[in-house]
Protein backbone atom coordinates (compact mmCIF):
# COMPACT_ATOMS: atom_id res chain seq x y z
CA UNK A 1 0.00 0.00 0.00
CA UNK A 2 2.55 2.85 -0.98
CA UNK A 3 1.05 5.67 -2.33
CA UNK A 4 1.29 9.32 -2.29
CA UNK A 5 -2.25 10.16 -2.11
CA UNK A 6 -2.65 11.06 -5.78
CA UNK A 7 -2.36 7.48 -6.97
CA UNK A 8 -5.87 5.88 -7.31
CA UNK A 9 -7.60 5.75 -3.44
CA UNK A 10 -7.24 8.29 -1.04
CA UNK A 11 -5.14 8.43 2.11
CA UNK A 12 -8.16 8.67 4.15
CA UNK A 13 -9.65 5.51 2.02
CA UNK A 14 -6.27 3.90 2.71
CA UNK A 15 -5.92 5.07 6.72
CA UNK A 16 -9.61 3.40 7.09
CA UNK A 17 -8.91 0.04 5.28
CA UNK A 18 -5.41 -0.26 7.99
CA UNK A 19 -7.36 0.52 10.73
CA UNK A 20 -10.27 -2.09 10.61
CA UNK A 21 -7.97 -4.85 9.42
CA UNK A 22 -5.33 -3.65 12.36
CA UNK A 23 -8.71 -3.54 14.92
CA UNK A 24 -9.58 -7.20 13.44
CA UNK A 25 -6.01 -8.61 13.86
CA UNK A 26 -5.82 -9.03 10.21
CA UNK A 27 -2.99 -6.70 9.14
CA UNK A 28 0.34 -6.72 8.98
CA UNK A 29 1.90 -4.89 11.50
CA UNK A 30 5.12 -4.16 10.21
CA UNK A 31 3.65 -3.12 7.05
CA UNK A 32 1.53 -0.95 8.79
CA UNK A 33 4.12 0.86 10.33
CA UNK A 34 6.19 1.05 7.45
CA UNK A 35 3.90 2.97 5.59
CA UNK A 36 2.15 5.10 8.76
CA UNK A 37 6.40 5.91 8.91
CA UNK A 38 6.53 6.96 5.56
CA UNK A 39 5.34 10.17 5.27
CA UNK A 40 3.55 12.49 8.54
CA UNK A 41 0.31 12.49 6.27
CA UNK A 42 -0.01 9.38 6.68
CA UNK A 43 0.27 9.44 10.43
CA UNK A 44 -2.19 12.33 10.39
CA UNK A 45 -4.62 11.07 8.42
CA UNK A 46 -4.49 7.39 10.18
CA UNK A 47 -4.65 9.61 13.74
CA UNK A 48 -7.78 11.74 12.18
CA UNK A 49 -9.80 8.18 10.82
CA UNK A 50 -8.46 6.87 14.49
CA UNK A 51 -10.39 9.57 16.15
CA UNK A 52 -13.76 9.17 14.26
CA UNK A 53 -13.36 5.69 15.02
CA UNK A 54 -12.94 5.82 18.79
CA UNK A 55 -16.21 8.10 18.74
CA UNK A 56 -18.61 5.09 17.72
CA UNK A 57 -17.58 3.86 20.76
CA UNK A 58 -18.23 6.51 23.06
CA UNK A 59 -20.36 5.08 25.98
CA UNK A 60 -23.14 7.71 25.42
CA UNK A 61 -24.14 6.86 21.94
CA UNK A 62 -26.37 3.82 22.54
CA UNK A 63 -28.73 6.16 24.56
CA UNK A 64 -28.63 8.65 21.96
CA UNK A 65 -29.13 5.88 19.10
CA UNK A 66 -32.26 5.04 20.76
CA UNK A 67 -33.56 8.72 20.77
CA UNK A 68 -33.09 9.97 17.26
CA UNK A 69 -34.35 13.77 18.24
CA UNK A 70 -32.02 16.29 19.83
CA UNK A 71 -32.03 19.64 21.05
CA UNK A 72 -29.39 21.86 18.92
CA UNK A 73 -29.93 24.62 20.78
CA UNK A 74 -31.29 26.11 24.51
CA UNK A 75 -34.03 27.83 22.68
CA UNK A 76 -35.43 25.11 20.89
CA UNK A 77 -38.75 23.42 21.68
CA UNK A 78 -39.16 19.81 20.62
CA UNK A 79 -42.61 18.79 19.96
CA UNK A 80 -44.04 15.53 21.01
CA UNK A 81 -46.16 13.59 18.40
CA UNK A 82 -49.00 11.31 18.34
CA UNK A 83 -47.41 7.78 18.75
CA UNK A 84 -44.51 9.27 19.84
CA UNK A 85 -44.73 7.09 23.32
CA UNK A 86 -45.31 3.95 21.42
CA UNK A 87 -41.66 3.66 20.36
CA UNK A 88 -40.00 3.05 23.84
CA UNK A 89 -42.08 0.36 24.25
CA UNK A 90 -41.39 -1.08 21.41
CA UNK A 91 -37.83 -0.85 20.96
CA UNK A 92 -37.42 -2.21 24.58
CA UNK A 93 -39.27 -5.17 23.29
CA UNK A 94 -36.81 -6.19 20.54
CA UNK A 95 -33.90 -4.13 22.28
CA UNK A 96 -30.27 -3.82 20.89
CA UNK A 97 -29.41 -3.81 17.32
CA UNK A 98 -32.81 -5.78 16.19
CA UNK A 99 -34.53 -2.66 18.13
CA UNK A 100 -31.97 -0.25 15.75
CA UNK A 101 -33.14 -1.82 12.68
CA UNK A 102 -36.35 -1.93 12.79
CA UNK A 103 -36.87 1.61 13.66
CA UNK A 104 -35.20 2.51 10.53
CA UNK A 105 -37.32 -0.70 8.75
CA UNK A 106 -40.15 -0.58 7.39
CA UNK A 107 -41.72 -3.13 9.85
CA UNK A 108 -41.93 -0.09 12.58
CA UNK A 109 -43.75 2.05 10.89
CA UNK A 110 -46.22 3.93 12.64
CA UNK A 111 -49.04 5.62 10.67
CA UNK A 112 -50.48 8.90 10.84
CA UNK A 113 -54.31 8.81 9.81
CA UNK A 114 -54.66 12.57 9.29
CA UNK A 115 -52.56 14.97 8.10
CA UNK A 116 -50.25 16.14 11.58
CA UNK A 117 -48.70 19.96 11.32
CA UNK A 118 -46.45 22.14 13.39
CA UNK A 119 -45.59 25.55 13.37
CA UNK A 120 -43.25 28.47 14.27
CA UNK A 121 -43.31 32.11 15.38
CA UNK A 122 -41.38 34.50 14.34
CA UNK A 123 -38.30 34.50 15.39
CA UNK A 124 -38.77 31.24 16.39
CA UNK A 125 -37.07 27.67 15.86
CA UNK A 126 -37.98 24.11 16.60
CA UNK A 127 -37.08 20.27 15.76
CA UNK A 128 -39.98 18.36 15.37
CA UNK A 129 -39.38 14.65 15.59
CA UNK A 130 -41.54 11.94 13.04
CA UNK A 131 -42.52 8.60 13.87
CA UNK A 132 -39.95 7.35 11.27
CA UNK A 133 -37.06 8.86 13.18
CA UNK A 134 -36.48 11.22 10.33
CA UNK A 135 -36.12 15.06 11.42
CA UNK A 136 -37.77 18.52 10.57
CA UNK A 137 -35.80 21.78 12.05
CA UNK A 138 -38.13 24.84 11.32
CA UNK A 139 -37.12 28.02 11.05
CA UNK A 140 -38.54 31.28 11.79
CA UNK A 141 -42.05 31.86 11.03
CA UNK A 142 -42.59 28.40 9.19
CA UNK A 143 -45.91 26.07 8.85
CA UNK A 144 -45.43 21.99 7.78
CA UNK A 145 -47.55 19.47 8.15
CA UNK A 146 -47.06 15.32 7.30
CA UNK A 147 -49.19 12.17 6.73
CA UNK A 148 -47.11 9.02 7.01
CA UNK A 149 -49.46 5.73 6.19
CA UNK A 150 -48.35 2.47 3.93
CA UNK A 151 -48.18 4.50 1.58
CA UNK A 152 -45.31 6.55 2.01
CA UNK A 153 -44.16 9.51 3.97
CA UNK A 154 -45.69 12.70 2.97
CA UNK A 155 -44.45 16.15 3.77
CA UNK A 156 -45.50 19.67 2.80
CA UNK A 157 -43.74 22.52 3.94
CA UNK A 158 -46.75 25.05 3.54
CA UNK A 159 -44.66 28.35 4.34
CA UNK A 160 -41.23 29.69 5.57
CA UNK A 161 -37.88 27.60 5.99
CA UNK A 162 -37.23 23.76 7.24
CA UNK A 163 -34.58 21.59 7.19
CA UNK A 164 -35.57 17.48 6.83
CA UNK A 165 -33.12 15.01 8.27
CA UNK A 166 -34.66 11.60 6.27
CA UNK A 167 -33.94 8.67 7.48
CA UNK A 168 -33.54 5.24 5.15
CA UNK A 169 -36.88 3.86 6.47
CA UNK A 170 -37.79 1.78 3.05
CA UNK A 171 -40.68 3.58 2.45
CA UNK A 172 -40.65 6.97 -0.37
CA UNK A 173 -40.38 10.07 1.64
CA UNK A 174 -42.39 12.67 -0.64
CA UNK A 175 -41.48 16.74 -0.24
CA UNK A 176 -44.51 19.00 -1.05
CA UNK A 177 -44.74 22.85 -1.72
CA UNK A 178 -46.75 25.20 -3.59
CA UNK A 179 -43.65 25.41 -5.95
CA UNK A 180 -41.69 22.17 -6.12
CA UNK A 181 -42.54 19.21 -5.08
CA UNK A 182 -39.74 15.95 -4.24
CA UNK A 183 -38.60 12.53 -3.44
CA UNK A 184 -36.06 12.49 -1.21
CA UNK A 185 -33.51 9.84 -0.42
CA UNK A 186 -32.00 9.19 3.48
CA UNK A 187 -29.91 12.44 3.24
CA UNK A 188 -30.82 16.07 4.59
CA UNK A 189 -32.21 18.91 3.12
CA UNK A 190 -33.52 22.62 3.24
CA UNK A 191 -36.56 24.22 1.36
CA UNK A 192 -36.52 27.73 1.71
CA UNK A 193 -40.31 29.56 0.36
CA UNK A 194 -39.35 33.24 -0.21
CA UNK A 195 -42.02 34.90 -2.00
CA UNK A 196 -41.73 34.10 -5.46
CA UNK A 197 -38.70 32.57 -4.94
CA UNK A 198 -38.30 28.93 -3.73
CA UNK A 199 -34.45 27.60 -2.52
CA UNK A 200 -34.38 23.32 -2.58
CA UNK A 201 -30.88 22.43 -1.21
CA UNK A 202 -29.56 18.78 -1.15
CA UNK A 203 -27.17 18.89 2.00
CA UNK A 204 -26.06 15.01 1.91
CA UNK A 205 -28.25 12.15 -0.62
CA UNK A 206 -30.49 13.32 -3.09
CA UNK A 207 -33.71 14.35 -4.40
CA UNK A 208 -35.75 14.09 -7.39
CA UNK A 209 -37.19 17.20 -7.75
CA UNK A 210 -40.52 18.61 -10.48
CA UNK A 211 -41.62 21.54 -10.79
CA UNK A 212 -44.00 22.87 -13.23
CA UNK A 213 -44.75 20.35 -14.62
CA UNK A 214 -41.54 19.20 -16.15
CA UNK A 215 -39.70 16.02 -15.87
CA UNK A 216 -38.02 15.43 -12.80
CA UNK A 217 -34.26 16.65 -12.06
CA UNK A 218 -32.25 14.82 -10.15
CA UNK A 219 -29.71 16.55 -7.46
CA UNK A 220 -27.00 15.81 -5.64
CA UNK A 221 -25.58 16.50 -2.50
CA UNK A 222 -24.51 20.17 -2.98
CA UNK A 223 -27.08 21.14 -5.18
CA UNK A 224 -28.95 24.05 -4.62
CA UNK A 225 -31.98 24.57 -7.12
CA UNK A 226 -33.34 28.01 -7.14
CA UNK A 227 -36.67 28.46 -8.84
CA UNK A 228 -37.94 31.91 -9.23
CA UNK A 229 -41.47 32.27 -10.84
CA UNK A 230 -41.51 28.97 -12.15
CA UNK A 231 -38.13 28.60 -13.84
CA UNK A 232 -35.44 26.47 -11.92
CA UNK A 233 -31.77 26.96 -11.88
CA UNK A 234 -29.43 24.18 -10.62
CA UNK A 235 -26.15 25.59 -8.85
CA UNK A 236 -23.84 23.76 -6.87
CA UNK A 237 -22.56 24.93 -3.57
CA UNK A 238 -18.94 24.88 -1.68
CA UNK A 239 -18.76 24.10 1.50
CA UNK A 240 -18.69 27.58 2.57
CA UNK A 241 -22.16 28.12 0.96
CA UNK A 242 -23.50 25.61 2.07
CA UNK A 243 -22.57 26.32 5.85
CA UNK A 244 -24.04 29.96 5.18
CA UNK A 245 -27.34 28.40 4.05
CA UNK A 246 -27.74 26.04 6.96
CA UNK A 247 -26.36 28.45 9.49
CA UNK A 248 -29.50 29.31 11.08
CA UNK A 249 -29.99 25.99 12.45
CA UNK A 250 -27.23 26.85 14.96
CA UNK A 251 -29.37 29.99 15.35
CA UNK A 252 -26.76 32.45 13.33
CA UNK A 253 -26.77 34.18 10.37
CA UNK A 254 -24.14 34.72 7.71
CA UNK A 255 -23.45 37.68 5.46
CA UNK A 256 -20.44 37.06 2.93
CA UNK A 257 -20.38 40.19 0.88
CA UNK A 258 -23.85 40.85 0.94
CA UNK A 259 -25.60 43.89 -0.04
CA UNK A 260 -26.82 45.79 3.19
CA UNK A 261 -30.24 46.22 2.39
CA UNK A 262 -30.29 42.00 1.75
CA UNK A 263 -28.86 41.64 4.91
CA UNK A 264 -31.20 43.67 6.63
CA UNK A 265 -34.37 41.30 5.06
CA UNK A 266 -32.43 37.97 5.97
CA UNK A 267 -32.59 39.69 9.40
CA UNK A 268 -36.28 41.02 9.57
CA UNK A 269 -37.45 37.33 9.20
CA UNK A 270 -35.94 36.68 12.92
CA UNK A 271 -37.16 40.31 14.04
CA UNK A 272 -40.62 41.14 14.84
CA UNK A 273 -40.01 44.67 15.45
CA UNK A 274 -38.46 45.44 11.88
CA UNK A 275 -35.12 47.20 11.04
CA UNK A 276 -35.60 49.54 7.90
CA UNK A 277 -33.09 51.97 5.86
CA UNK A 278 -33.45 55.59 6.06
CA UNK A 279 -32.52 55.56 2.47
CA UNK A 280 -31.79 53.68 -0.35
CA UNK A 281 -27.90 54.26 -0.89
CA UNK A 282 -27.00 52.76 2.25
CA UNK A 283 -28.53 49.14 0.92
CA UNK A 284 -25.37 48.84 -1.24
CA UNK A 285 -22.55 48.75 1.28
CA UNK A 286 -21.39 45.21 1.26
CA UNK A 287 -20.49 43.00 4.46
CA UNK A 288 -19.98 40.38 5.88
CA UNK A 289 -20.04 38.30 8.97
CA UNK A 290 -21.99 35.89 11.40
CA UNK A 291 -24.26 37.14 14.26
CA UNK A 292 -27.16 35.61 16.36
CA UNK A 293 -30.07 35.67 14.26
CA UNK A 294 -31.72 36.20 18.65
CA UNK A 295 -29.58 39.28 19.37
CA UNK A 296 -29.86 42.15 16.70
CA UNK A 297 -28.36 44.16 18.82
CA UNK A 298 -24.75 42.72 17.92
CA UNK A 299 -25.23 43.41 14.30
CA UNK A 300 -26.61 46.87 15.30
CA UNK A 301 -23.92 47.55 17.23
CA UNK A 302 -21.14 46.39 14.40
CA UNK A 303 -23.00 48.87 12.01
CA UNK A 304 -22.38 51.31 14.26
CA UNK A 305 -19.24 50.70 14.83
CA UNK A 306 -18.29 49.32 11.66
CA UNK A 307 -19.81 51.68 9.29
CA UNK A 308 -20.88 54.83 11.48
CA UNK A 309 -24.59 53.70 10.98
CA UNK A 310 -26.68 54.80 13.76
CA UNK A 311 -29.98 53.07 14.64
CA UNK A 312 -32.84 54.97 16.53
CA UNK A 313 -36.59 53.06 17.08
CA UNK A 314 -39.61 54.76 15.15
CA UNK A 315 -42.70 53.67 15.85
CA UNK A 316 -42.64 49.83 15.25
CA UNK A 317 -39.40 49.92 13.49
CA UNK A 318 -35.98 50.43 13.95
CA UNK A 319 -34.31 52.77 11.71
CA UNK A 320 -30.70 52.77 9.87
CA UNK A 321 -29.26 56.02 8.89
CA UNK A 322 -25.54 57.35 7.84
CA UNK A 323 -24.42 59.15 11.57
CA UNK A 324 -23.35 62.84 10.67
CA UNK A 325 -19.92 63.37 10.82
CA UNK A 326 -18.29 60.21 9.91
CA UNK B 1 -5.22 -0.92 20.63
CA UNK B 2 -1.45 -0.84 20.89
CA UNK B 3 -1.61 0.45 17.04
CA UNK B 4 -2.59 3.78 18.74
CA UNK B 5 0.11 5.64 19.51
CA UNK B 6 0.72 8.19 22.31
CA UNK B 7 0.30 11.17 19.80
CA UNK B 8 -2.40 9.96 18.41
CA UNK B 9 -4.32 10.23 21.48
CA UNK B 10 -2.70 13.71 22.13
CA UNK B 11 -4.08 14.79 18.82
CA UNK B 12 -7.79 12.93 18.98
CA UNK B 13 -7.97 14.88 22.44
CA UNK B 14 -6.77 17.78 21.73
CA UNK B 15 -6.82 18.96 17.97
CA UNK B 16 -8.49 17.50 16.35
CA UNK B 17 -11.76 18.31 18.61
CA UNK B 18 -10.94 21.35 17.12
CA UNK B 19 -11.32 19.83 13.46
CA UNK B 20 -14.70 22.74 12.74
CA UNK B 21 -12.56 25.47 13.71
CA UNK B 22 -9.81 24.50 11.81
CA UNK B 23 -11.70 23.98 8.86
CA UNK B 24 -13.64 27.24 8.88
CA UNK B 25 -10.62 28.88 9.40
CA UNK B 26 -8.55 27.57 6.22
CA UNK B 27 -11.75 28.54 4.12
CA UNK B 28 -11.88 31.81 5.66
CA UNK B 29 -8.38 31.86 4.15
CA UNK B 30 -8.71 30.22 1.08
CA UNK B 31 -11.26 30.41 -1.05
CA UNK B 32 -11.73 27.05 -2.60
CA UNK B 33 -12.75 24.48 -0.68
CA UNK B 34 -9.78 21.65 -1.44
CA UNK B 35 -7.79 24.54 -0.97
CA UNK B 36 -8.66 24.75 2.61
CA UNK B 37 -9.03 21.11 3.52
CA UNK B 38 -5.42 20.93 2.11
CA UNK B 39 -4.27 23.74 4.30
CA UNK B 40 -5.90 22.05 7.30
CA UNK B 41 -4.34 18.41 6.48
CA UNK B 42 -0.97 19.93 5.51
CA UNK B 43 -1.44 21.56 9.16
CA UNK B 44 -2.12 18.05 10.50
CA UNK B 45 1.16 16.35 8.97
CA UNK B 46 3.43 19.29 10.18
CA UNK B 47 2.04 18.01 13.66
CA UNK B 48 3.24 14.67 13.06
CA UNK B 49 6.43 15.27 12.22
CA UNK B 50 7.16 17.39 15.49
CA UNK B 51 9.97 15.65 17.48
CA UNK B 52 8.15 17.21 21.00
CA UNK B 53 4.68 17.14 20.18
CA UNK B 54 4.05 16.81 24.15
CA UNK B 55 5.66 19.89 24.75
CA UNK B 56 3.14 22.11 22.70
CA UNK B 57 0.77 24.29 25.31
CA UNK B 58 -1.99 25.14 23.44
CA UNK B 59 -2.66 22.76 20.23
CA UNK B 60 -5.41 24.07 19.05
CA UNK B 61 -3.70 27.72 19.56
CA UNK B 62 -0.38 25.50 17.62
CA UNK B 63 -2.83 24.25 14.92
CA UNK B 64 -4.37 27.70 13.77
CA UNK B 65 -1.08 29.54 13.83
CA UNK B 66 0.47 26.91 11.69
CA UNK B 67 -2.77 26.56 8.76
CA UNK B 68 -2.06 30.59 9.42
CA UNK B 69 1.73 30.21 8.29
CA UNK B 70 0.93 28.05 5.35
CA UNK B 71 -1.72 30.42 4.21
CA UNK B 72 1.01 33.00 3.80
CA UNK B 73 3.34 30.81 2.46
CA UNK B 74 0.82 29.62 -0.69
CA UNK B 75 -0.23 33.98 -0.58
CA UNK B 76 3.73 34.34 -1.17
CA UNK B 77 3.47 31.55 -3.70
CA UNK B 78 0.50 32.06 -5.87
CA UNK B 79 -0.17 34.21 -8.94
CA UNK B 80 -3.30 35.10 -8.15
CA UNK B 81 -3.99 36.72 -4.52
CA UNK B 82 -7.61 34.83 -3.29
CA UNK B 83 -7.60 34.68 0.47
CA UNK B 84 -8.50 37.35 2.77
CA UNK B 85 -6.25 39.09 4.48
CA UNK B 86 -8.61 40.49 7.09
CA UNK B 87 -9.11 36.72 8.28
CA UNK B 88 -5.87 36.08 8.42
CA UNK B 89 -4.80 38.83 10.76
CA UNK B 90 -8.24 37.76 13.25
CA UNK B 91 -6.04 34.40 13.70
CA UNK B 92 -3.67 35.74 16.63
CA UNK B 93 -6.58 36.66 18.44
CA UNK B 94 -7.85 32.96 18.63
CA UNK B 95 -4.44 31.74 19.47
CA UNK B 96 -4.15 34.40 22.40
CA UNK B 97 -7.33 33.88 23.83
CA UNK B 98 -8.59 31.12 23.53
CA UNK B 99 -6.61 27.84 26.09
CA UNK B 100 -7.18 24.74 25.70
CA UNK B 101 -8.57 22.53 28.23
CA UNK B 102 -6.69 19.83 28.95
CA UNK B 103 -9.48 17.26 28.29
CA UNK B 104 -12.24 18.36 25.61
CA UNK B 105 -14.41 15.24 25.45
CA UNK B 106 -16.34 15.30 22.18
CA UNK B 107 -19.31 17.39 23.11
CA UNK B 108 -22.98 17.12 22.71
CA UNK B 109 -23.64 17.99 18.64
CA UNK B 110 -20.61 16.04 17.60
CA UNK B 111 -21.69 12.80 19.65
CA UNK B 112 -25.44 13.74 18.03
CA UNK B 113 -24.04 14.24 14.49
CA UNK B 114 -21.78 10.79 15.10
CA UNK B 115 -25.34 9.33 16.06
CA UNK B 116 -27.48 10.69 12.99
CA UNK B 117 -24.94 9.62 10.64
CA UNK B 118 -25.16 6.15 12.21
CA UNK B 119 -28.84 5.96 11.82
CA UNK B 120 -28.34 7.56 8.00
CA UNK B 121 -25.92 4.56 6.76
CA UNK B 122 -27.24 1.42 4.89
CA UNK B 123 -28.45 -1.30 7.24
CA UNK B 124 -25.41 -3.77 7.21
CA UNK B 125 -22.98 -1.25 7.71
CA UNK B 126 -24.56 -0.06 10.87
CA UNK B 127 -25.52 -3.80 12.00
CA UNK B 128 -21.18 -4.53 11.51
CA UNK B 129 -20.23 -1.06 12.94
CA UNK B 130 -23.17 -1.14 16.05
CA UNK B 131 -22.09 -5.18 17.20
CA UNK B 132 -18.42 -4.24 16.82
CA UNK B 133 -18.40 -0.91 18.65
CA UNK B 134 -21.38 -0.27 20.81
CA UNK B 135 -21.97 -4.40 22.04
CA UNK B 136 -18.23 -4.42 21.38
CA UNK B 137 -18.03 -8.52 20.34
CA UNK B 138 -14.97 -9.44 18.81
CA UNK B 139 -14.90 -9.43 14.67
CA UNK B 140 -15.19 -13.64 14.35
CA UNK B 141 -18.88 -13.00 16.48
CA UNK B 142 -19.83 -10.04 14.65
CA UNK B 143 -19.72 -12.37 11.53
CA UNK B 144 -21.10 -15.37 13.11
CA UNK B 145 -24.54 -13.01 13.88
CA UNK B 146 -24.69 -11.96 10.82
CA UNK B 147 -24.18 -14.70 9.20
CA UNK B 148 -21.23 -13.53 6.69
CA UNK B 149 -17.20 -13.88 6.92
CA UNK B 150 -15.26 -12.04 8.98
CA UNK B 151 -13.30 -10.53 5.94
CA UNK B 152 -17.08 -9.17 4.98
CA UNK B 153 -17.83 -8.06 8.04
CA UNK B 154 -14.27 -6.02 7.28
CA UNK B 155 -15.64 -4.34 4.26
CA UNK B 156 -18.85 -3.57 6.29
CA UNK B 157 -17.00 -2.17 8.84
CA UNK B 158 -14.32 -0.53 6.18
CA UNK B 159 -17.72 1.20 4.27
CA UNK B 160 -18.98 2.25 7.81
CA UNK B 161 -15.83 4.00 8.70
CA UNK B 162 -15.45 5.58 5.29
CA UNK B 163 -19.44 6.65 5.59
CA UNK B 164 -18.43 8.31 8.76
CA UNK B 165 -14.79 10.00 7.99
CA UNK B 166 -16.41 11.33 4.52
CA UNK B 167 -19.34 13.35 6.69
CA UNK B 168 -17.58 14.05 9.52
CA UNK B 169 -16.67 17.56 8.79
CA UNK B 170 -20.55 17.98 9.89
CA UNK B 171 -23.02 18.76 7.64
CA UNK B 172 -24.68 20.96 10.50
CA UNK B 173 -22.84 19.89 13.72
CA UNK B 174 -22.73 23.66 15.04
CA UNK B 175 -18.82 22.79 17.03
CA UNK B 176 -17.82 24.73 20.09
CA UNK B 177 -18.40 28.34 20.63
CA UNK B 178 -16.37 29.89 19.15
CA UNK B 179 -14.51 33.09 18.18
CA UNK B 180 -15.89 33.88 14.90
CA UNK B 181 -18.80 34.68 16.31
CA UNK B 182 -17.62 38.23 17.19
CA UNK B 183 -18.44 40.54 15.02
CA UNK B 184 -16.01 40.47 11.94
CA UNK B 185 -17.36 43.18 9.36
CA UNK B 186 -15.04 44.38 6.43
CA UNK B 187 -16.34 47.03 4.22
CA UNK B 188 -14.94 45.73 0.35
CA UNK B 189 -16.94 47.52 -2.08
CA UNK B 190 -19.41 50.03 -1.85
CA UNK B 191 -20.69 49.32 -5.08
CA UNK B 192 -23.51 45.91 -5.76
Amino acid sequence: MQDDGTAGTSLSDQATRWLVALDAGTADRDEFEAWRSADPRHAAVFAQVAATWRRTADPRLPALLEQPAEQQAPDLVEEMLPHASAMPTRRAMMGGVAGLLAVAGASAFLTTPRRASAQTAIGERRVVRLQDGSQAMLNTDTRISWRFDERGRDLWIERGEAALLVTDAGQPFRLFSDPVDARLSAGKFSLRLNGAQADLLVLAGQAAATYGGAMAQTLGAGSLLTLRNGAGQIASLSAEDMASATAWEQGDITFRGMALAQAVAEFNRYLPVKIVLADAQLGRLQLGGTFHTASPDAFLAALQDGFGIANRREGDAILLYRARGV
Amino acid sequence: MSWLRDIDIWFADHVFVFNQQHRRYAASLMRQGDEAEELVQEAYARLFALPDWASVANPHAFTMRIIRNLAIERFRRADVVRFDQGALLDALDIADHAPTPDVVAMDRSELNHVARLMQMMPSRMREALHLRRIEGLPPAQVAERMGISVSTVETHLVKALRFLVERGDGLDAPGKAEQAHQCKMTERLERV
